[in-house]
């Protein structure tokens, strides 16, 4: 089992070099010449002269490979440099904005736990019923829109009227309770319909059988299900964190959180290229460590679990 | 098969929402009474009329117009996506997976790598990138999407792979080939289509998510997430101009759902 | 047994990971300006320093009157001067004030009560107000003056962007506690309105300097070091709350708010005010017309429209394009623009249509040719007499196989999209294909001002007071910065402007703004310029911003604008 975590934790590392690799060569095809940028800011009107020295300051005139190398040693450090469009530490801006994106994450992740299983429950014990078929009719309409536009619709529901939900700022929790509702809803749908399944196929297969049988409590059959459902469904929400993370810049254009998303939408529309590389690095980085965390969590609900093959029964 | 899904009522309406999609896509200009692009700044925000039969925008645009050809902007762009995932996933995922052995375990690992880039990132740093705005959101969706619709491809792959039959196959002789050609993909077909139109709708979303935030359409283009941009500042004073296009993106992408999801109950009978 | 404890185990698991993550507790602490404490008196216990959120009621911990500003970006270089932030531009006013202030056509007294100027133009002499201190408890006198404009000058007087004065400077004198010269290196006629420029020109304390005279840019991310009625207080942690309040040092009038909040809210204002989440707001950059009506016409909201022509926004051709080279195309484009139209039904009458390329209410711009009228048809006869015609009945003009088909480039920001859409509508129908290229700001300038490729571009001026002068001095028909005689335009679309003039004709006359400090001679210049600009039709003016303001009228009784109408101008706010 440790031998099985280290050599995963190896492939991770692997994969996460690769990503910033890629990253880093995305965002160096990128049109605007950061030194030049720089330069304006600096000297309003910079000379030639004055163009080169910035972009030697910033280590622009070596190749590529020294560039990654170096700014792959800082980043291992936490220092991800100035950010081209603030000349602020990169670092202190993604701190302040990581903030918030992880409490709606976070606060999403619950919202989608609490939806999809109990619902998925209800729909796998009821089967072919009303409930199960309006669940599923309801699940597939959620499915079918964008979360911001979930957002819109809340907003135009509770924004002005009702005071326990706020629509903007990020102080407190109560204002991501609508935004991580919006995102919540979209990602339970498709949950439900895995859980759903995964708890039929528990119930129909034969070890259940055989345990009726043998005369097992119904209430330790509904743990033994439970605990072969539920790996897929924890792996879904894993990786829909790492999701919600990743897309949040919609939700949070719609309700005006200052997260990581909308870090990343303005870095790339003024072609903040460090940003970009830092900003991707770290949700890259939550993601994988995220989808780990979900995997060790799998091996200890079910070790018989074959999770090289990874199944895809969604 | 046909007659199994024409049995069950999920299938037979997501069918026809889709059809409905695909003749709206095809016949736009003779469903449309007006040009969605024209500009008539004297005519803002018109009050449904015989002219305008949801009113006009804030630009004095015809809003019906506009959502009608927003389907075609929306299919247009969203369907050579799926192709090229399907085509590239489906090559990739299938040789690798029959091939096995070395190939397949670096197929893994790379896709792996892909796997860790959360789409809309890998998208949103290639949208930029070509001259055309519309190649670029197929490029960048079809890199980003591509490796999640492998991996489940290879799935299908390496069960097909393990059955009986194909063994026996190829213990009579049969090309690796014609084993591909004529066996494996064939019977593994249904399931794809399930991918597939699920995954359109998926495009359909993530389009409309990047036209929201302003990547990759000529500004004024009809295209529903483009639409409800403007909207954004109107939300109260003409919410119509955001439930419309919102709607429309339910309506699509709802039509391939139920259709995706109604065939995979019937490829995988054990789920129910 | 194994099963059943991994079985709990795993509830565990998942319960705890739900639970860590819910339980966020409200962390919004602030950051607090400390220097600035001692130099208070009384109030300063009372403040909530102890990580509450700041009130949203009307009333602080301390029983004073506070307004809730929305913002469309954070203070994310500071509160430093000569920063290229627009935010820093909207609220310089109430923390930093200039020697003098412009006030209805003229200069009026503000750190500075009297002044004069010698026979040769090149010394102005200032007399300061006695009794002023800074907010941080330290005094206003000529040295801090003098330490001021010194210390500023690196950066200011890097191009002419905020007028010559600073490029003019060659010495500033105290001449004792409460006299200042500054020393000219010859005559300028604008000196005054140069000095009135809250941004950047408002004074800041010695303490905003380092030893070695370079602007101590820590310090001044969260203290705001001036003699103004507002100085910084705190900020929270995400940068999305700034708490201002009065500054107990003030000399003037006592503001009626005694703090104020800004709120960082960059979309969705609307609704923010709407929910009474928000007192004010203000600025056409920051909130934009459509927003501006729906909000007007709210309950409780009031709206006001400044009628002040403070902005221009115009369409810049190249003429060094084909087909744009020729005056009666140019021509022809601007009189197919219904101006009128525009203002009325793209921006519901918040903008003046446009007959020159600076509006007559701003200093030195009387005009005597206007730019051609709105005339559809007479613009397609003007086209179809000139040898534009469509000869492959494809919808573009043509001529001697050039074709009337251009790009439009224009920054992305949501302000241009409309009338760019209009623009492009108008020249279908009058034969002339646009296509449009919006890019974001940063591609945006570095595309048009550097690398000058463009063929048409969607822009605006440089607002008052920048304007007239700006404007004006970039005609002049070279951006070469190593020119030898220093002047130079930084506006490739400006300096395009005087294409009725040859190029020669066109430097002298702008050279005279770097040359005499006659108000009459500076007239003459200004109009000729204005005249043949509008002429040429290579900067199409199509309208004058009006800033405007709304805010909750059952709290705030009033608000005048600012002499800049665009400046959040928070003592000039009454309340009920």
């Amino acid at each position: 089992m440790i031998k099985r975590i280290f050599s995963r934790l190896l492939v991770l590392a692997a994969v996460l070099f690769g990503v910033t690799l890629l990253t880093f060569f995305y965002t160096s095809l990128s049109p605007v010449d950061a030194a030049q940028a720089l330069a304006v800011r600096r000297f309003a009107r910079p000379t030639a002269e004055q163009v080169t020295q910035v972009r030697h300051e910033l280590g622009l005139d070596q190749p590529l490979a020294k560039q990654y190398i170096a700014w792959l040693s800082k980043a291992v450090s936490g220092d991800f440099g100035n950010s081209y469009n603030t000349g602020k530490p990169i670092i202190d801006e993604l701190s302040a904005s990581m903030r918030p994106t992880l409490r709606l994450a976070a606060l999403a992740l619950l919202f989608t736990a609490l939806l999809s299983i109990p619902l998925g429950v209800w729909s796998a014990s009821g089967k072919g019923g009303f409930a199960d078929k309006s669940i599923y009719l309801f699940g597939i309409v959620c499915m079918s829109v964008p979360n911001y536009w979930i957002g819109f619709m809340l907003m135009l529901a509770f924004a002005v009227n009702i005071p326990l939900f706020s629509i903007m700022g990020a102080d407190d929790l109560k204002d991501f309770i609508l935004p991580a509702l919006a995102v919540a809803i979209p990602t339970s749908a498709a949950n439900i319909r895995v859980f759903r399944s995964s708890l039929l196929d528990g119930y129909n297969s034969d070890f259940v059988m055989y345990a009726r049988a043998r005369g097992i409590s119904e209430i330790k059959i509904a743990g033994m299900v439970s605990r072969y459902a539920f790996p897929p469904l924890v792996t879904l929400l894993g990786q829909s964190f790492g999701f919600t993370i990743a897309g949040s810049a919609m939700i949070e254009f719609v309700f005006s959180i200052q997260g990581i998303g909308s870090m990343l939408v303005t870095a790339l529309g003024s072609r903040d290229t460090v940003t970009i590389n830092a900003c991707v690095l770290v949700i890259a980085v939550i993601f994988v460590a995220v989808n780990f965390l979900a995997e060790v969590i799998n091996a200890v609900l079910d070790p018989k679990r074959h999770t090289k093959e990874r199944a895809y029964d969604t | 098969m046909i007659h199994k899904i024409l049995r069950k009522p999920q299938a037979v309406i997501g069918l026809l929402m889709m059809l409905t999609v695909f003749a709206v896509m095809v016949f736009a200009p003779a469903f449309a009474p007006n040009d969605p692009e024209k500009i008539n700044i004297m005519q803002k925000f018109a009050e449904p009329s015989e002219k305008y039969p949801l009113g006009t925008d804030d630009m004095g645009r015809c809003i019906a117009s506009r959502l009608i050809y927003g389907a075609r902007v929306s299919m247009s762009a969203a369907l050579p996506t799926i192709a090229a995932i399907a085509v590239i996933s489906v090559l990739l995922a299938t040789v690798c997976a029959y091939i096995g052995g070395i190939v397949d375990r670096l197929f893994v690992i790379v896709s792996d790598i892909f796997m860790a880039l959360p789409p809309f990132l890998v998208a949103m740093t290639l949208v930029g990138l070509f001259e055309s705005k519309a190649l670029s959101i197929v490029i960048s969706i079809a890199a980003a999407m591509w490796v999640w619709n492998a991996q489940v491809v290879r799935t299908y792959v390496i069960r097909e792979k393990n059955k009986p039959y194909i063994i026996t196959c190829r213990m009579s002789g049969c090309s690796q080939m014609r084993i591909i050609m004529r066996h494996i993909i064939p019977n593994i077909f249904p399931h794809l289509l399930v991918l597939y139109s699920t995954g359109l709708s998926g495009v359909i979303i993530m389009i409309s998510g990047y036209a929201f935030l302003g990547l990759g359409f000529e500004t004024g283009t009809p295209e529903w997430g483009a639409m409800l941009v403007g909207a954004n500042k109107l939300v109260f004073s003409h919410p119509e101009l955001i439930v419309y296009p919102g709607l429309c993106i339910l309506f699509a992408a709802a039509g391939f759902n139920l259709f995706g999801e109604a065939l995979r109950d019937i490829c995988d009978p054990k789920e129910n | 047994m194994k099963r059943k404890t991994s079985m709990i185990m795993a509830l565990i698991m998942a319960l705890t990971m739900f639970a860590g993550c819910g339980s966020s507790s409200d962390d919004s602490s602030q950051k607090t300006s400390d220097s600035t404490q001692t130099a208070q008196s009384d109030t300063s216990d009372e403040k909530n320093n102890d990580g509450d959120k700041p009130a949203e009621s009307d009333t602080t911990a301390d029983g004073g009157k506070s307004v809730t500003i929305a913002q469309s970006a954070p203070f994310s270089m500071g509160f430093g001067q000569g920063v290229m932030v627009y935010e820093n531009t909207y609220y310089a006013n109430n923390f930093y004030e200039p020697l003098v202030k412009y006030k209805d056509g003229e200069y009026v007294p503000c750190l500075a009560t009297e002044w004069s100027s010698s026979d040769d133009g090149l010394t102005y002499t200032f007399k300061l107000r006695e009794g002023v201190k800074f907010n941080d408890g330290t005094d206003f006198n000529a040295q801090a003056v003098k330490l001021y404009f010194d210390n500023m000058r690196p950066i200011l007087g890097a191009s002419t962007n905020y007028g010559q004065f600073d490029t003019l400077v060659t010495e500033v004198t105290a001449d004792d506690d409460y006299t200042v010269s500054f020393h000219l290196s010859r005559p300028y006629y604008n000196v005054l309105n140069d000095l009135a420029m809250d941004m950047p020109r408002g004074i800041l304390a010695p303490a905003a300097f380092n030893d070695d005279g370079s602007v101590n840019e820590e310090y001044l991310m969260d203290h705001t070091p001036g003699t103004g009625p507002y100085m910084f207080e705190s900020a929270n942690d995400t940068a999305t709350e700034y708490k201002f309040v009065k500054n107990p040092n003030y000399w003037g009038d006592a503001p009626d708010a005694d703090s104020f909040t800004v709120k960082v809210i960059p979309e969705s204002k609307v609704t923010a005010m709407r929910a009474g989440e928000v007192d004010f707001i203000i600025g056409s950059e920051t909130l934009d017309a459509a927003s501006y009506l729906e909000l007007s016409q709210a309950d409780g909201i009031k709206g006001e429209v400044s009628d002040f022509n403070f902005v221009t926004e115009f369409i810049a051709l190249n003429d060094e394009v084909k087909g744009l080279d020729d005056m009666n195309v140019r021509k022809a484009i601007q009189m197919a623009i219904d101006k009128a139209s525009v203002a009325d039904n793209i921006y519901s009458g918040l903008r003046t249509p446009a007959d020159s390329v600076m509006p007559s209410n701003m200093p030195f711009c009387k005009y005597d040719t206007k730019t051609p009228e709105f005339d559809f048809d007479g613009a397609v006869k003007l086209l179809e007499d000139s040898g534009w015609k469509d000869s492959d009945g494809n919808g573009i003009r043509d001529k001697d196989g050039t074709e009337l088909s251009y790009t439009i480039t224009y920054p992305a920001t949501g302000v241009y999209d409309d009338v760019v859409l209009y623009y492009q509508q108008t020249m279908q129908e009058l034969g002339i294909e646009i296509k449009t290229e919006p890019l974001d700001l940063m591609t945006f300038f570095d595309k048009i001002f550097f690398q000058v490729d463009y063929e048409m571009t969607a822009y605006i001026s440089y607002w008052f007071p920048y304007d007239p002068y700006t404007f004006v001095a970039n005609m002049y028909p070279s951006t070469d910065y190593t020119a030898a005689d220093g002047i130079y335009s930084t506006d490739p679309q400006v300096s395009k402007a005087l294409a009725t003039m040859s190029e020669t004709e066109a430097k002298e006359l702008i050279k005279g703004l770097y040359t005499y400090d006659d108000n009459e001679k500076i007239q003459e210049i200004y109009t000729k310029a204005l005249n043949s600009a509008n002429e040429s039709s290579v900067v199409i003016p199509l309208n004058y911003r009006n800033e405007y303001v709304v805010y909750n009228s059952d709290k705030i009784a009033s608000y005048t604008f600012n002499s800049i109408p665009n400046h959040v101008d928070v003592a000039a706010i009454k309340l009920k």
